[in-house]
């Protein structure tokens, strides 16, 4: 084999040293430089016997040191460096998507592969440029799930090397067996191939590690209900002593209403998948509890199966069940007194109002006043509590049509304020409950027409944007405007900026909003000038965020 | 004329002074009882006690409900009313602060002719009295004496 000319060694050396820096610096940040490190080298291990020139590759804490690779790869060919260099690129790839997932993976990708063009001109691979086109930058990790990322990427490389061992027990075992039984091997006993990463981790025992320590239950369960498979978790919810126990029980007998399992099965049957229904159970001890359950129909050793993935919501239920008990007889039992001072004072005023005088004629207006005040500030109250707790179904909804009755609704303040209303030619539709939709824009638009400035027009304008993953609304007035140091005092119940008399209200109204947009997985927002205007967003997500358990 | 005769189960003696005035108010022929919760409501239904005499308790056309009630609830003493043969005829109008879901759905569960929340403005009470007369008084046929 003739070998190129030095030069092809120095680029290659340089693009590939460049390469895993940048891949280090891709994947150092989210898993820690220890588990980076451990990723790396089980990487180039994994590849030795294909490659051995990956063995002289020296990794450590700090990622790879370009001179070993370098050395490396001095004598060796060209076209063999080449593979290698990509196989390991590829392995890595593989693990990082096992351990932070397709858009973790996606991430690494783009950058990569953006490097890979910015190289000049050897390493850009023809599909290159459209692909890195197509794969728009994803969404960068929340620094918050850093920690989450490090544990999972330390579990996968626990479970990588623990899969290794097992592999090479079972190898000797094989070999073992082959030798005794002197047949010709079968092609799944022939030595194995290179092994693909994405293979490797997604086996049989990855699987059976994370089915072991899932914090959810998992509950495997043919067409008539018997338990086929079930974790350690499922077990300790339903309050068996163990799994095999579980094996072989009945589901039915864990329903508080068998009949639901029925219900599950016919919809199953028309929605392959469902998320986060709700269900009562029955432990095996007794308990009644709460589950949410997400289940599919699989095919579990030939027999048509249910998965469900299950999780114990009993407490918060209850807890919500709790706030809603006392936000019902908070706003009832302080109705009552409510009645008697609206009804005697108003008694007052129409049997007694002569031998009152003016002052006492006022007063009696004042506690009318009040008393209609408190009532709407406990409508406020139970209105807050309520969101996210009763079922509203997210529909398909066209935002004009929520806008036209809107608008309709607030045509007396409208023409009564002279106010301007500009609504965008065009609208999406999205999928939301469209009470709380009209609710968030009544809200808005009712806001923007009461602190209008004296003396000026008020105009209004509603406007929205399309982003990748959600719509974003706003609603602009020329009003009064807030100051910033209020901004977040406005989306706290019952904070006003404003006395009652200046502008009437409870306070509650963009705090509702706020638990509206929140409990439907958008963000809301405002932006304004003091004596300018004031412009209120808020964010729809494209797909329906998970939905408050209720 | 005729009148309308109503029981009114009700505990708090300021409403109940509210619902006089608004029967008052409303114009409406009628003759309002008063009883303070719901073993007394039974007692007068069945005429025991002090109700033994049938001019103390004449027959109501209607019962007005508060739900809150001490001792026998409401909802208790509506069961009791519609799973009596004698007295599941007499419509129970439920006349509640209440806006729990569950308190209406048992209410209408339990045979509650209809649910009506008490307004806090009294013009607007004295509104759900005017036409809760009229209707039970003018529109509606009621089960026949005896």
């Amino acid at each position: 084999m003739v070998r190129d000319d030095q030069a092809w060694q120095t680029t290659t050396a340089q693009f590939y040293g460049q390469l895993y820096a940048c891949v280090w610096q891709n994947l150092e940040p989210f898993l820690g430089a220890s588990t980076t490190y451990e990723l790396l080298s089980l990487s180039g291990q994994a590849l030795h016997e294909a490659y051995p020139f990956l063995a002289r590759l020296q990794w450590s804490t700090v990622g790879l040191d370009s001179t070993s690779l370098a050395q490396a790869i001095a004598t060796e060919e060209r076209a063999h460096v080449e593979a290698g260099c990509e196989q390991l690129l590829q392995y890595v790839q593989g693990l990082t998507q096992e351990i932070g997932g397709v858009l973790f993976a996606q991430r690494l990708h783009v950058a990569t592969e953006q490097l890979r063009l910015a190289f000049e001109p050897a390493f850009s691979r023809p599909a290159a440029p459209e692909e890195v086109e197509r794969l728009a930058t994803p969404v960068q990790p929340q620094e918050a799930a850093l920690p989450l990322f490090q544990s999972m990427g330390q579990q996968a490389i626990l479970l990588y090397r623990r899969l290794q061992e097992q592999r090479a027990a079972t190898a000797q075992a094989q070999a073992a067996l082959q030798k005794v039984q002197r047949t010709p091997p079968s092609p799944s006993e022939m030595p194995q191939p290179l092994v693909v990463p994405a293979d490797l981790a997604r086996s049989e025992a990855f699987y059976h590690s994370l089915f072991d320590l899932s914090p959810d239950g998992v509950i495997v369960a043919d067409i008539n209900g018997t338990i086929v498979q079930a974790n350690p978790r499922a077990a300790e919810i339903l309050e068996f002593d163990s799994p095999q126990e579980l094996i072989g029980s009945n589901v039915i007998e864990l329903y508080v209403h068998p009949e639901d399992r029925a219900v599950l099965l016919e919809q199953i049957a028309q929605h392959p998948r469902l998320e986060g229904r709700r269900g009562d159970f029955r432990t095996r001890r007794g308990k009644a509890i709460i589950v949410t359950a997400s289940s599919r129909l699989i095919d579990y050793e030939g027999q048509p199966c249910l998965l469900s993935v299950f999780r114990d919501i009993t407490e918060r239920a209850r807890l919500q069940q709790e706030m809603q008990d006392f936000a019902y007889s908070a706003s009832h039992d302080l109705q009552a007194p409510l009645r008697t001072f609206e009804g005697y004072a108003r008694w007052l005023l129409e049997d007694y109002g002569n031998v009152l005088d003016s002052t006492g004629r006022q007063l009696c207006e004042e506690i009318i006043d009040d008393a209609l005040h408190m009532k709407k500030l406990l409508d406020g109250l139970l209105e807050y509590s309520r969101i996210g707790r009763l079922h509203t179904q997210a529909v398909a909804v066209d935002v004009r049509k929520v806008l036209d009755r809107v608008l309709h609704d607030l045509q007396l303040e409208i023409a009564d304020t002279g106010a301007i209303v500009h609504v965008p030619e065009s609208l999406p539709t999205v999928l939301y409950p469209e009470v709380r939709l009209t609710q968030i824009f009544s809200n808005l638009l009712s806001n923007a027409l009461k602190f209008m400035a004296p003396g000026k027009r008020p105009e209004i304008t509603l406007g929205y944007t399309e982003h990748e993953r959600y719509y974003r609304f706003t609603v602009s007035d020329n009003g009064i405007g807030i100051a910033p140091e209020h901004f977040g005092r406005i989306f706290e119940i019952f904070k006003r900026l404003h006395t009652r008399e200046e502008y009437p209200g409870t306070g509650a109204g963009l705090t509702i909003v706020k638990k509206i947009v929140e409990s439907h997985g958008g963000q809301i927002g405002v932006e304004s000038v003091p004596s300018e205007g004031s412009t209120f967003w808020f964010t729809i997500p494209k797909t329906e965020a998970p939905s408050c358990a209720s | 004329m005729r009148q309308l005769t109503v029981l009114l189960v009700e505990d708090n003696p300021r409403d109940v002074r509210l619902t006089q005035r608004a029967f008052k108010q409303a114009g409406l022929p009628h003759d309002l009882r008063v009883v303070r919760d719901g073993d007394e409501a039974l007692a007068y239904l069945h005429r025991e006690g002090a109700y033994k005499e049938s001019e103390t308790a004449p027959r109501p056309d209607v019962i007005l409900l508060d739900l809150n009630l001490p001792r026998m609830g409401g909802h208790e003493l509506l069961r009791a009313v519609k799973q009596d043969n004698r007295l599941r005829q007499v419509p129970i109008i439920v006349l509640t602060t209440s806006e729990r879901p569950d308190d209406v759905r048992l209410a209408y569960d339990a045979g509650a002719n209809a649910y009506l929340l008490k307004p806090v403005e009294f013009s607007r009470f004295t509104e759900v009295i005017g036409q809760l007369g009229k209707f039970w008084l003018e529109t509606v046929e009621l089960p026949p004496e005896g």
